[in-house]
């Protein structure tokens, strides 16, 4: 038993109690929500700090808990990002969740929770606790969207979160017994071993005709029963990630959701299905199989990229139009996964996994930290009930314009580099996947549109300025702060990149 | 090189004119201190700081003579669209530092050495560029606005994919332009010869968009006419440049014989373009249309030069650029003291202006005339250069007549360029003047010095071009040292 591999997820536990604990002693007459945040806050820091602190500190990692959790670069790397997506979601949401909702405890214990499913999902190794982990996330995630029960939309959307998430759970969960069935081990480095020794077997021969050679075994047919399984995964996971064509539940959730929650969902519940697609994929990944779930994968990262961006143009509720927007990036990153397949582009690819999830979190969630604001402001989250925003707020509107152009991968922001590594190691695959970059690069000037839409009602709309002296009323603290900080990472990241270069070739090396 | 500081600038008037004429110092600093006696191949002023060693990314600037007149150009547009802009007042912070970042970017693209660089500089300058004609533009500036910039977005991707293959699937794996100029030709070994001309080709679109060539021009005269004067003026002045000059840096730097191969479509292009754009330009009732369509019609000739593939002719195309980046500022700020006094550019209502502005009517007939290619003036070096060069073309065959009959068709362009230029001089200053003008002052101090500065170069440049010229030249006899068969 190594508790310290897992401090941070006890720190992250402890918080989620502790909050609710905190709640029933305070006086419901007065405002709780600041003390509930700092407590909650206080928590995640410690939790970053203490998982920061041992990575620095040398802290080897070593499969922990019978094989059930491995602490790995990659997790470390992941969980930081986590952690720090809870902490900005924690910040930009104090002020909606001290007007809008009653139950500030519940919010926060229930982010916490989301947050600790979301941390032992990146590192889980065996697929119990995978599931476990991941339906710790997606059930505290119902109940957060859930959340404004007495909003009807709210209600419909959890409800049908809720059907799409056990269904598409309890579908990959088959897969997991398909895939115990076959290997007889829930480890994941067992079963890679065992697919990568017997995994011919679950291909179709073709016995030699006369002359010609016998087709490598990559050209069989996969047989049934390990296609099943690989399907029914991606499927599970392809639901996490929002990638089409399982993204129905996306925009209608998106849309219900009380604001900060979607912000959670679009980044903490992305990181951490990416993360777990990752090592899924790893796993699961022998020469029979590879062949399979990449073209699976193009065509899901295909399908996203369009359709998510081709959407997008047409919605006018800005929470829709993140919806989509969300469903596009998962595309850009399911072409990284593509990358993942071969060798030669492999380092490129996990580069820019890790590159553009960081990015991805700072740029929405700063996004998110404006829109919060702007949307309480103008009560609305309709587009044409922003004009002029930008220039009555011009510090929000800029931090907004420069996640917005980071979004669709303009320089200088960081989701241009974030773009170059993923499109990047698509082109090192070869020329004959120079369609799907073309794709990719083709669909982020669409998303340009969309994105200069927002741009525009912001700053160039003709308000008549009535009595709109510039900031009148200044932001909280702390979304201020939560903006700022996502400029200065998306700013940062783009002048400074080494360190997660270095960091992530340190992966590739253990490797 | 400090020139990049400029972006670090406090915004109102006096900073921006201080920034900008920082910048313009400072260039005519490198102009000075550039060595002219050195190999003319060699970049000079290298300045180099790794960025992501692990990719072999650096940030790496430097002139030759083909990026010195560019960047002497932008720093002096921009210096002269600071005072331009001097009535600006609306929001004025915002205006003065969108204004200097694009600066930044145009530098930043004409001085880049690094591929990747080069493409960060080059979508610099589009983020403000969308702002400063989307905010302080004419009626249907959003329209205007959008179009530019996804035409121009859209385009650039092309450049992306091209060079995501030039550093992913070329063995060199590097963006590091010098290294890449060595190795002209070997680039795309060992891909098909199909997606070598693809990745060309599409190079090759992306700065036919900025260039423009027709028919991808289409978004010029929208922008241009919506744009506020200042902003025409750093349009036509500078950026359309930058389409010229990755034309040169790039496609014929990289590719030769791809460019060799396609000379006659070159010429045929530039033709187009030269004809094309003057018609247009003589169907317009809108000043400011005339002078975007003149623009595509000048930028021709930088083509057509660009086709001759002898030094005569390359010398002129960037020449060309120089030349026509101050006559075409001139005749925006022409268009633009109307303008601001009349508050209309509908050439049906002009008319005998020169009656109550005569000094600005004596300025632009000259301003005129040098559009036209009169001698004495840079427009008429840049052109005689260019139609020599093209006529004297260095293919063989049946292509070496191809390119002198365009190079015929297209001198018509020139007399063409002399009916709108002076039809339009014709149409604004003299005539008959309509009786609500009768109030308009004359052009004043501020506008007079910024036009008393580009037209004493314009003069200077057509007295004396080896001014620029010597500048030049090696850099396109190095340019043209690596084609094929270089004939007599």
């Amino acid at each position: 038993m190594d508790l310290l591999g897992i401090l941070p997820e006890i720190l992250v536990c402890l918080t989620a109690l502790g909050v609710i604990v905190l709640d029933l002693f305070l006086d419901p007459a007065k405002p709780r929500t600041g003390k509930l945040a700092f407590a909650n806050g206080l928590g995640l820091t410690l939790a970053l700090g203490t998982l920061l602190g041992l990575h620095w500190g040398g802290y080897a990692s070593v499969e922990t808990f019978s094989g059930a959790f491995l602490p790995d670069l990659t997790a470390v790397f992941f969980r930081a990002v986590l952690l720090l997506a809870a902490l900005l979601t924690l910040m930009l949401s104090v002020g909606y969740v001290q007007d809008k909702l009653r139950h500030p405890g519940e919010f926060y214990s229930l982010m916490s929770l989301a947050t600790l499913g979301a941390l032992f999902l990146v590192s889980a190794s065996e697929m119990l606790t995978f599931y476990l982990s991941l339906e710790l996330l997606s059930i505290s995630s119902f109940v957060l969207v859930a959340l404004r029960k007495t909003q009807a939309r709210s209600a419909e959307a959890a409800i049908k979160y809720l059907i799409f998430g056990s269904i598409s759970s309890a579908l990959m969960l088959f897969g997991f017994s398909l895939i115990y069935g076959l290997s007889g081990s829930l480890n994941f480095a067992e079963i890679n071993t065992f697919l990568h020794q017997q995994g011919s077997e679950f291909v179709y021969r073709f016995t030699a005709v006369e002359g010609q050679s016998a087709p490598a075994f990559q050209d069989g047919h996969l047989k049934i029963e390990l296609m099943a399984a690989l399907v029914l995964i991606l499927g599970g996971l392809g639901y996490k990630i929002a990638a089409v064509p399982f993204h129905l539940w996306a925009p209608d959730v998106y849309e219900g959701a009380p604001l900060p929650v979607t912000a959670f969902l679009s980044a903490s519940s992305k990181v951490a299905g990416f993360a777990s697609l990752m090592r899924i994929l790893e796993t699961l990944s022998a020469d029979v199989t590879v062949p399979f779930w990449t073209r699976m994968i193009v065509i899901l990262a295909v399908l996203s990229i369009v359709y998510g961006n081709v959407v997008a143009i047409a919605q006018q509720n800005i929470k829709r139009l993140f919806a989509y927007s969300s469903i596009a990036h998962a595309g850009y990153l399911l072409m990284g996964i593509v990358a993942l397949s071969e060798f030669k582009s492999r380092d490129m690819a996990l580069l820019g996994l890790h590159y553009y999830l960081l990015v991805y979190v700072l740029m929405n969630l700063g996004a998110f930290a404006v829109m919060i604001y702007f949307a309480a402001k103008s009560q609305s989250v309709r587009l044409q009930d922003w004009t002029g925003l930008g220039r009555q707020h011009p510090w929000l509107g800029f931090v907004l314009t420069a996640c917005l152009l980071s979004l669709t991968g303009l320089p200088p922001f960081a989701g241009f580099l974030g773009k170059f590594y993923l499109f990047g190691a698509v082109t090192m695959m070869g020329s004959q996947y120079l369609w799907l970059v073309l794709i990719g690069v083709l669909s982020s000037v669409v998303s340009l549109y969309y994105y200069a839409r927002i741009i525009r009602v912001l700053f160039f709309g003709q308000t008549e300025s009535s009595g709109s002296s510039p900031s009148e009323q200044t932001p909280p603290v702390l979304l201020a702060l939560a903006s700022g900080i996502s400029l200065v990472g998306i700013l940062g990241l783009f002048v400074f990149p080494n360190w997660v270069i270095d960091f992530v070739a340190q992966i590739n090396q253990l490797i | 090189m400090a020139l990049f500081k400029s972006n670090r600038a406090h915004f109102y008037h006096w900073l921006a004119a201080f920034w900008s004429g920082l910048t313009l110092i400072l260039s005519l600093v490198l102009l000075s201190r550039y060595d002219l006696n050195a190999a003319g191949n060699a970049f000079q002023f290298v300045d180099r700081l790794p960025w992501m060693p692990q990719f072999n990314l650096q940030y790496q600037v430097g002139v030759d003579g083909l990026s010195l007149p560019m960047v002497l150009l932008t720093s002096l547009i921009v210096c002269i669209a600071v005072f331009v802009s001097w009535q600006t007042q609306e929001r004025s912070r915002l205006y003065f530092a969108m204004l200097l970042i694009m600066e930044t970017g145009v530098l930043g693209v004409f001085t880049s050495l690094d591929l990747f660089l080069f493409f960060v500089m080059w979508e610099l300058e589009l983020i403000p560029m969308y702002f400063l004609i989307g905010i302080w533009g004419g009626p249907r500036r959003e329209y205007a606005a959008i179009k530019f910039i996804l035409y121009t977005l859209l385009a650039s991707t092309l450049m992306f994919m091209c060079f995501l293959a030039i550093y992913f699937l070329s063995p060199l794996q590097t963006f590091d332009v010098i290294t890449l100029l060595q190795n002209q030709n070997n680039l795309l070994a060992g891909m098909g010869r199909p997606l070598q001309i693809a990745l060309f080709l599409s190079l090759f679109i992306c700065f036919a968009v900025k260039l423009p060539v027709v028919p991808l021009h289409t978004w010029l005269p929208d922008a241009h006419v919506e744009a506020p004067t200042a902003i025409s003026v750093i349009l036509a002045g500078v950026l359309l440049k930058m389409g010229a000059y990755g034309m040169l840096r790039f496609n014929l730097g990289f590719f030769p014989d791809m460019m060799y191969w396609m000379a006659v479509a070159l010429a045929v292009l530039g033709m187009i373009n030269i004809l094309y754009g003057a018609l247009l330009a003589l169907a317009q009732t809108d000043m400011k249309r005339v002078i975007a369509y003149s623009s595509v019609s000048h930028m021709g000739f930088v083509l057509l030069g660009l086709a001759a593939f002898n030094p005569i002719g390359l010398n002129g195309a960037i020449l060309q650029m120089f030349t026509h980046g101050t006559i075409t500022a001139l005749l925006f700020i022409f268009v633009g003291v109307v303008y601001d006094r009349t508050h209309t550019r509908d050439l049906a209502q002009l008319g005998g202006l020169s009656q109550r502005m005569p000094l600005a009517a004596g300025l632009f007939v000259i301003t005129a005339l040098a559009a036209v290619g009169a001698p004495g003036m840079s427009g008429f070096v840049s052109e005689f250069l260019i139609f020599t060069g093209t006529y004297g073309n260095s293919l063989e065959g049946l292509n070496h007549f191809l390119i002198q009959g365009a190079t015929i068709a297209s001198a018509l362009g020139i007399i063409l360029a002399a009916a709108y230029t002076l039809w339009l001089v014709r149409r604004v200053f003299f005539g008959p003047m309509a009786e609500r003008w009768q109030e308009l002052s004359d052009i004043n101090s501020t506008e007079l010095v910024t036009v008393t500065v580009l037209m004493i170069l314009v003069f200077v440049l057509g007295i004396y071009p080896a001014l620029l010229v010597d500048y030049i030249n090696p850099a396109s006899e190095h340019l043209l040292s690596w084609l094929p068969k270089v004939g007599g």
